[in-house]
């Protein structure tokens, strides 16, 4: 009897909870169909055409796709280069933890620290850009002249087809950490003390800690800031516009970048849209990979 | 006793030598996070002739002032920052409640299709925003919101998947108990929400709200594109008026990114104490 | 205004525009024309017409001065101004796709073949050539004819728009240099040959204080196009359907360069090249001579040291050793004031803007005659020799980004350079290897060029 009242209660518990959530799910939905339904399904329908602009249209279902996969190289090199550039997600994502794990701590000056590790992501972008371009000089650039003044024989970077991506990697970790760090700083807090106390009294030491307390516990946010990085690397591409200008010899074009050009300074509109939904669907997939395999590290209790 | 004195001093000196070895570490790195900085700072009080020099000259020979004079002698740097202000603040305060009240919904209740539904709106962010550039303008003109703030304002207020993303993580991680015990008093979940919810999830919330502003503050090709009236330009249009198309003033853009980053440091320093001291979660979950 | 920061941000164009070829286009100017001859005989009534427009802070000044002078010249049209700050391009491309350009677009010549081709802009040839303010003939052929497109190549055909400014490119040297190392000035009235420039460049280059480090080079990155022009080669065949950059005179040229880098080392490094940063290096004096356009007379005027200007090298001794900058004015096709849109672009491109604006001193005056005026030659200030920019403005031609609508095949060329400089490939082989690549982006993104 007072089992069944308990079912039947959850039950419409169950009910207007789901109103509940509908109602509170609700704004994002009516954003995403009011303001970006329309441009999305628009440049879905437009990458079946030959849209360009000034021209008639003309419908010819997945030629630009077929185009992208099998005649245009510049994809599939532009695709690898943008892979390449995404290799700094994880190493940022260490050197941000690392660092997040410094300053959570009572440290004098630790606010000061925060300060200045974030403060590139407060920046103009396009300033910024202009100083790595000037500290990247191959003959005159600042890391260049203290290289050589230590005695080294530093590379050409940003000009150098083996160095301009390492060099633009450097310069997204030095630029793209700030936010991490803010991020795993919350995520460090929210990890109950309670926890290292009583790891502290079964002896455990600092390492082990970290790798059962402390990596569990953030594993949301890691897994958050994982996706959301991934996304935006796999996008990005002002930095690499502002820095190289995507050469030498395509060697620091991304896809996205790529996709631009094509969009607007080649106004192959119907091409591009192919290019973007195509690495959409990559990206898509990407994350639906990192959803499946997050239920076997991504502790949530 | 004696022993206990030992122990003691071995954990003072092992502590002073960790606490020594975190210094030189974040220094190094403070050091690699300044200097771009510092030049750029450098940079910004040069005098025009003096910005290339080399080997690199850290102090300029004549402090130039008169680069942040002419900053705000030549942009209308106050009426763009008021500007920016209108556009990025009721975004910011409507955008995050609205967030937070959707990520306690994707993390919290239960309701029929809510991964998929989440999945979802996370897929929205997949497609690359350069193609849907020009279908967005032309449907915000049909709108009759050109020329206003009114785009940059109002997509803002029914939240962005990044940020839902990023609350439904925090709040994913607080113990079912708490709500339940609300459950039975008969709170509903908008009260528990108000309630239980936001007071956990403040350093949270204030951490997105910080990213939030911004990436608004920070906005360049929305107002680019949407604001024609110089009257209504943002901040960020105001800076971007020291290139021309023949010449790059160095040191007035570099001046214009120093003062820009004032406000958001002073909102950073003001709001560190309640996204990083704040948080009180020790003990209610243990 | 190198050619990167012409193309990276670009165009786009109306999405509800339908094809709209040149005569098109013509008939509407006509009709335009007529409704203005009737309109003369009525009451004019207060037309309100929009210009857009980038510029830095001393620049708009100047733009709004002229503004301003055009409404005190014809009180019946109001001017709105929209000064767009920066990515311009980028503006300009959603703003002609949704329907909102303004009356009046500024493009740069790297911008207008594409938005020509899209048919942002109106025929205005009849206007042009009935125009009491412009004598043709005076104008700069160079600075004219960029802005004529014939429905497949820009450079002949109907005009879209005219010049607001040209901008030659010349050689820039560092006279404290040249007097310290006792070399003799470059000749401010023919461009030297090979062999002297090369001599010339030698003999800057020094490695002062010993440590095996160049300290002070003889050329800053050479404009290549320029000295392919100046050995009688060229980019592409005169219907712009070949790629005949390996060609002889053209290979000779890029060959010579190369040696100029590799084997001479009178260029910093091969690397330099491709680098956009290399102005900053004249500025810092470690370049004794420099190519440069005429929009950076400013700039240099608030150098330390002293400098002038003398021609580009070239290898037949002839004026077209580089290409010159422009920017262009033209009436949205889309304009309800075609004929008050058209007086705004004539005002800009005649005497009373081209007085105000030369001014700034970024640009010399589309007219010949202009070119001994004060306005221009601006006696006092530097350089010395102003009037190599004037040779240079009337043998110049514009750049290759200005060929055609599309312009993949340049990118192509471009990236591929820096395989050539670093490379050990002869310049004939290199080129020849490069051609059907190059073409097949002809072919692709111009078809209309095949048919």
């Amino acid at each position: 009897m007072n089992a069944r009242t308990k079912t039947v209660k959850r039950k419409s518990l169950y009910r207007s909870e789901m109103w509940w959530g509908f109602l509170f799910i609700a704004p994002p939905f009516i954003g995403v169909l009011v303001f970006l339904l329309y441009p999305l399904v628009n440049s879905l329908y437009m990458s079946l055409t030959t849209f360009s602009f000034g021209q008639p249209a003309e419908f010819t279902g997945i030629e630009n796709y077929n185009r992208a996969l099998t005649n245009d190289p510049l994809v599939w090199k532009t695709l690898w280069n943008t892979f390449y550039a995404a290799l700094g997600v994880p190493i940022g994502m260490i050197v941000a933890l690392i660092v997040a794990m410094l300053l959570d701590r009572k440290l004098r000056g630790r606010n000061f620290f925060r300060m200045l590790f974030f403060l590139p992501t407060i920046c103009s972008m396009v300033a910024l850009a202009m100083i790595w371009q000037w500290i990247f000089n191959a003959d005159f650039g600042l890391l260049n002249y203290y290289l050589s003044v230590i005695g080294l024989n530093p590379p050409a970077w940003l000009v150098d087809e083996k160095w301009a991506m390492i060099a633009i990697i450097i310069q997204g970790i030095w630029g793209g950490m700030g936010v991490s760090i803010i991020l795993y700083l919350a995520a460090l807090g929210n990890v109950p003390s309670s926890l290292y106390e009583a790891a502290t009294v079964d002896g455990a030491n600092g390492w082990n800690k970290f790798i059962h307390i402390t990596i569990p516990g953030i594993s949301p946010v890691t897994f958050f800031i994982l996706i959301t990085s991934l996304i935006g690397a796999l996008q990005d591409f002002p930095r690499f516009q502002l820095l190289t200008g995507g050469g030498p010899n395509y060697s620091t074009t991304t896809i996205v970048y790529y996709l631009y050009t094509v969009a607007f300074e080649y106004s192959e509109m119907g091409y591009a849209s192919a290019i973007a939904w195509f690495i959409g669907v990559i990206i898509m997939l990407v994350i639906l990979i990192n959803f499946l395999l997050s239920k076997r590290w991504v502790h949530y209790n | 006793m004696s022993t206990q004195t030992t122990t003691a001093r071995k954990e003072k000196t092992s502590d002073v030598l960790a606490k020594t070895v975190v210094y030189l570490l974040l220094i190094a790195g403070g050091i690699v996070m300044a200097v771009p900085f510092l030049w750029m700072l450098s940079t910004s009080l040069k005098p025009e002739g003096e910005v290339f020099s080399y080997p690199p000259q850290w102090i300029p020979s004549t402090i130039a002032w008169e680069n942040y004079k002419l900053i705000f002698t030549d942009a209308h740097m106050i009426r763009g920052f008021f500007n920016t202000m209108i556009v990025v603040i009721p975004t910011l305060v409507i955008g995050l409640l609205v967030c937070a009240l959707s990520a306690y919904a994707f993390a919290k209740l239960r309701f029929p299709g809510r991964d998929k539904l989440f999945m979802t709106l996370v897929g929205t962010m997949v497609i690359p925003g350069a193609v849907m550039m020009i279908p967005a303008f032309i449907m915000f003109k049909s709108f009759g919101w050109t020329d206003s703030w009114k785009p940059l304002i109002i997509p803002g207020m029914f939240g962005a998947p990044m940020t839902i993303f990023f609350l439904r993580q925090f709040i994913k991680q607080l113990p079912d108990e708490l709500e339940d015990a609300a459950k039975i008093d008969g709170m509903n979940p908008f009260g528990i929400f108000m309630k239980i919810i936001i007071p956990l999830t403040k350093p949270a919330i204030i951490t997105q709200g910080i990213l939030s502003f911004n990436a608004g503050y920070n906005d360049y090709l929305g107002p680019l594109i949407y604001l024609n009236s110089p009257e209504k330009y943002t901040l960020q249009l105001e800076l971007a008026s020291f290139s021309s198309y023949y010449v790059t003033e160095w040191t007035l853009i570099m001046a214009g990114a120093v003062v820009a980053l004032v406000p958001t440091l002073i909102l950073f320093a003001f709001a560190q104490r309640f996204f990083i001291e704040g948080i009180a979660l020790t003990g209610i979950k243990g | 205004m190198r050619k990167g920061s012409i193309m990276i941000l670009t165009l786009m164009t109306a999405l509800t525009i339908t094809a709209c070829g040149g005569n098109n286009a013509g008939s509407n100017a006509s009709s335009g024309n007529n409704a203005a001859n009737g309109g003369e005989k009525t009451p004019a009534e207060k037309v309100e017409i929009s210009i857009s427009s980038w510029g830095a802070p001393d620049e708009r000044k100047v733009f709004e001065a002229v503004l301003d002078e055009f409404q005190k010249a014809n009180p019946n049209i109001k001017v709105k101004f929209i000064h767009i700050p920066n990515d311009y391009t980028t503006k300009m491309n959603t703003m002609i796709a949704g329907n909102s350009a303004p009356d009046v677009i500024f493009t740069s010549d790297g911008d207008f073949p594409r938005w020509v081709k899209q048919g942002a802009f109106l025929d205005i040839t009849e206007h042009v050539e009935s125009s009491d303010k412009l004598d043709l003939a005076d104008m700069w052929e160079g600075g004219l004819n960029r802005y004529r497109y014939d429905g497949k190549i820009t450079g002949t055909g109907g005009y879209y728009a005219l010049p607001k400014d040209i901008g030659p490119t010349v050689m820039y040297y560092n006279k404290d240099i040249f007097d310290k190392l006792g070399v003799p000035y470059p000749s401010a009235e023919t461009p030297m040959n090979w062999e002297q420039t090369l001599e010339m460049w030698k003999k800057l280059t020094v490695d002062e204080n010993g440590d095996g480090k160049t300290d002070i080079y003889g050329a800053g990155p050479v404009w290549w196009e320029g000295f392919v022009w100046g050995n009688g080669g060229a980019l592409l065949s005169e219907d712009r359907k070949q790629f005949v950059l390996n060609e002889p005179a053209a290979a000779d040229a890029l060959q010579f360069i190369y040696d100029l880098t590799t084997t001479h080392k009178v260029i910093p490094d091969s690397r330099a090249l491709q680098s956009m940063n290399d102005g900053q290096m004249f500025e810092a004096g470690k370049l004794a001579t420099i190519t440069g356009g005429r929009w950076m007379v400013p700039t240099y005027r608030k150098l330390k040291f002293d400098w002038d200007v003398a021609p580009i090298p070239s290898g037949n001794g002839t004026w077209t050793n580089g290409w010159s900058g422009s920017v262009g004015l033209g009436v949205n096709a889309k304009s309800k004031h075609p004929v008050e849109a058209f007086k705004l672009v004539e005002f800009f491109a005649g005497i009373e803007g081209q007085t105000k604006m030369t001014e700034l001193g970024f640009q010399i005056p589309n007219f010949k005659s202009m070119s001994d005026d004060e306005v221009y030659t601006q006696p006092g200030q530097k350089p010395e020799h102003p009037e190599v920019f004037v040779k240079a403005g009337e043998g110049q031609q514009p750049g290759p980004w200005t060929y055609l609508p599309n312009g993949k095949w340049l990118d192509t060329l471009n990236q591929n350079l820096s395989k050539f400089w670093t490379g050990k490939e002869s310049a004939a082989d290199f080129f020849t290897k490069l051609k059907p690549q190059i073409e097949k982006d002809l072919k692709e993104g111009n078809p209309e060029l095949f048919q």
